[in-house]
């Protein structure tokens, strides 16, 4: 015990304390302390029998010290009371009987009541500073929690479930809102009004009880209500940079496609208002072969943009949500066929081999529509491999499916690219700087699927080293909804 | 001996059709599909002018300009059918002499194919006059004539003229000109506005309708030499 220089105000605070807020004793003191005070009297009248009247005092003196260690400060100075109560009537002769007669009754009776009130102070004292203590580092542990849990808070969501788990909803409702900024107040506020309405078990697993709870007496609330506002400004930013990111992702699509389309529109018009203006200018100079062939140039780019048209506007009835169009029965070997002629045109001397072996291949479709899905693989396949690979495509009946595969023999596609060949506007990183849209592949699986069909990709395919094989599945006209009634 | 030309375009339509235009013109013509092959073609020949598509299949066009410059090609023609004039701007900045969008008329290429021979080998060397059909230049004198009739120019004006000039019938990127008026290609191009429309007043016979001094949308200016 260390003792202070100035005694009264050593005493002073604690017996304001007392009268005042804290003159709380738990339940635990309120058994224990008459348990010690009982003992320590017997011990007392126990001695004083013997003779002993300087060790009876001791007696009562330790059972002061116990209960003020023990039970804090109240404890120890109600024990000092009734410890110099009993002092008079069980110590000091005569016993069993209250009184003071002479100056040598008072001397020992008033050195007892003084030494056993000092006792009973300190003693509670320490006690009190001990648990103070051990409170004010448990607010602190939860201060901390709470402030590292705001500075993790990357929305305003964390921020409410933050608050709850460290501090009681009236606390935040009467001292912690009000000392917001009205801005501030004005975000947070409705989030928290909408947290409180749903059970506490939301707030989480390790949710704090009310006493564990951060108290207003003995946090600073300021402290607090700024950490509130720097963390919902932060969120704040957070938010609006993920929104400029989503804008800025969003424009880079956009630019994407319009230099995309810009490209895609463009090369075929120049080569034709190349050709076109150079017959006009130069034609009597040319012989009959290269007019000719300028002619044939201007031809195939008009059919070239002609096919990219029609793939525009295949992909805004896509994307419309369109019904696909007039379905029927389609036997499936007579779009594939014409498309292969298509691609034959473009291509004349790639090898094209083809492998049908299906008994039935009659589908539900539409087969314009169909022929525009095995055209656009086939020429994506031509595109994006070596004109000496050849091209295989496989048509078999499997139970009840009809499937196709479209196998090429090129450089395949890498598995980080392959996940992504049927989204819109995709192209391979070999693939930038050639002409195409990255549409083909994306309207034929948007056209399968409205078939009720599957596409997938496969690279390399199976048992083979490179190349790709794009998968076509669908269900057989026979065992397909629309089959049975009209076919 | 005839001039040659290298045509650099991934894209088969273009090269067919471009061959026998510029054959029946007297050029020399080869093509490549590719930046590698286009390299390995510069290699062997010193081409007069080389015709670049930016999106070739295995590189960026604009990746090989420096290099096509140093294997002695004396001009190179930008063709692009992308729309976006900062990468015309880059491309020129990159030491691209010219560009001409797709889809473009035989006889724009033909024009910017003549202005690009026209240029002497090392710029302002050589040449002491420029002529055009409205205007004539003595850089020695530093003289201009305007359909006849001499006209005073500002220092600024004269150094603007000078560098359009001596790329007559090409086009000058803003950040050139900022460079051959005011040193600095940070000035405010705005300063660039003003002293166009200044000259444009001494040049042209209708400065709202200018037919000597064009500008090239976003990417900068271009001295026409016949109207």
């Amino acid at each position: 015990m260390k003792f202070e220089p100035n005694m009264g105000a050593v005493l002073m605070p604690p017996i304001a304390r007392l009268v005042g807020r804290r003159a709380t004793m738990s339940v635990r003191a309120i058994v224990g302390v008459p348990v010690v005070l009982g003992l320590a009297t017997i011990a007392a009248v126990i001695a004083q029998q013997t003779r002993h009247p300087v060790t009876a005092a001791l007696f009562l003196m330790m059972g002061i010290i116990v209960n003020g260690a023990g039970g804090g400060l109240a404890a120890g100075l109600v024990t000092a009371g009734c410890a110099a109560f009993f002092y008079n009537f069980f110590i000091r002769f005569p016993i069993f009987e209250f009184g003071l007669d002479s100056i040598d009754d008072y001397v020992p009776f008033v050195a007892f009541t003084v030494a056993a009130g000092v006792c009973g102070i300190l003693s509670g004292r320490l006690k009190d500073r001990a648990q103070a203590a051990e409170q004010a580092s448990l607010q602190l542990d939860v201060l901390l929690a709470f402030s590292a849990r705001l500075q993790h808070a990357i929305k305003l969501q964390d921020i409410v479930d933050a608050l709850r788990l460290a501090v009681s909803e009236t606390t935040v409702r009467e001292h912690i809102l009000p000392h917001l900024e009205q801005r501030h107040a004005a975000l947070l506020g409705p989030q928290w009004r909408s947290a409180i309405a749903r059970p506490r078990a939301a707030a989480g697993p390790d949710a704090q009880t009310d006493a564990a709870a951060l108290q207003p007496n003995d946090v600073d609330l300021e402290a607090v209500a700024d950490l509130l506002a720097m963390a919902i400004e932060r969120c704040e930013l957070l938010d609006q940079r993920a929104e400029a990111e989503a804008i800025r992702r969003s424009e880079e699509l956009k630019t994407a496609l319009l230099s995309s389309l810009s490209h895609d529109l463009r090369t075929p018009i120049a080569a034709i208002a190349a050709a076109a203006s150079s017959l006009n200018r130069y034609g009597e100079q040319f012989d009959a072969r290269t007019r000719v062939e300028m002619f044939d140039t201007i031809e195939t780019q008009c059919q070239r943009l002609d096919r990219f048209t029609a793939k525009l506007l295949s992909l805004g009835q896509l994307q419309s949500g369109a019904a696909p169009g007039d379905m029927e029965i389609v036997d499936i070997v007579e779009p594939l066929g014409s498309a292969i002629g298509q691609v034959r045109a473009l291509q004349p001397a790639r090898a094209i081999n083809k492998d049908i072996s299906a008994g039935s291949a009659l589908v539900w479709a539409n087969p314009a529509m169909l022929e525009q899905v095995f055209f656009n693989i086939l020429e994506n396949a031509i595109s994006y491999t070596p004109e000496q690979a050849p091209i295989t495509v496989r048509v078999a009946t499997v139970g009840e499916r009809l499937e196709i595969g479209i196998t090429d023999e090129g450089g395949g596609i890498s598995a980080q690219e392959l996940p992504y060949i049927f989204d819109r506007f995709f192209r391979s990183a070999g693939s930038r700087g050639k002409s195409g849209q990255g549409l083909g592949l994306s309207i034929a699986k948007g056209f399968v699927e409205a078939f009720g069909g599957t596409i997938c990709a496969v690279s390399p395919p199976r048992g083979a080293v490179t190349g790709t094989q794009i998968r076509i599945s669908l269900p057989l006209a026979s065992s397909a909804e629309g089959g049975a009634l009209h076919g | 001996m005839a001039e040659t030309i290298l045509i650099i375009d991934d894209e088969p339509a273009i090269s067919r059709t471009l061959i026998p235009v510029l054959r029946t013109q007297g050029y020399e013509v080869e093509t490549a599909t590719t930046a590698a092959e286009a390299l390995r073609r510069a290699r062997q020949t010193a081409f007069d002018v080389a015709l670049l598509d930016l999106g070739l299949p295995d590189a960026d066009g604009r990746e090989i300009i420096g290099r096509l410059h140093s294997l002695s090609c004396r001009a190179i023609i930008v063709i692009s059918a992308r729309h976006q004039e900062a990468e015309k701007v880059a491309a020129l900045d990159e030491g691209a002499d010219d560009y001409l969008s797709k889809p473009f008329s035989v006889d724009e290429l033909m024009a910017r194919i003549r202005a690009a021979l026209r240029r002497p080998q090392a710029a302002g060397s050589s040449a002491k006059h420029f002529v055009s059909q409205d205007l004539a230049i003595d850089y020695a004198a530093r003289r201009v004539i305007v359909r006849g009739d001499e006209i005073r120019l500002s220092p600024k004006e004269y150094a603007l003229l000078e560098c359009l000039s001596q790329h007559g019938g090409q086009v000058v990127t803003r950040r050139q000109l900022l460079l051959a008026g005011w040193n600095d290609p940070t000035t405010d191009s705005q300063n660039l506005r003003t002293y166009i429309t200044l000259l444009r007043q001494k040049l042209e016979l209708d400065p709202a309708e200018p037919r000597v001094i064009l500008t090239e949308a976003g990417v900068g200016y271009r001295l026409q030499l016949a109207v």
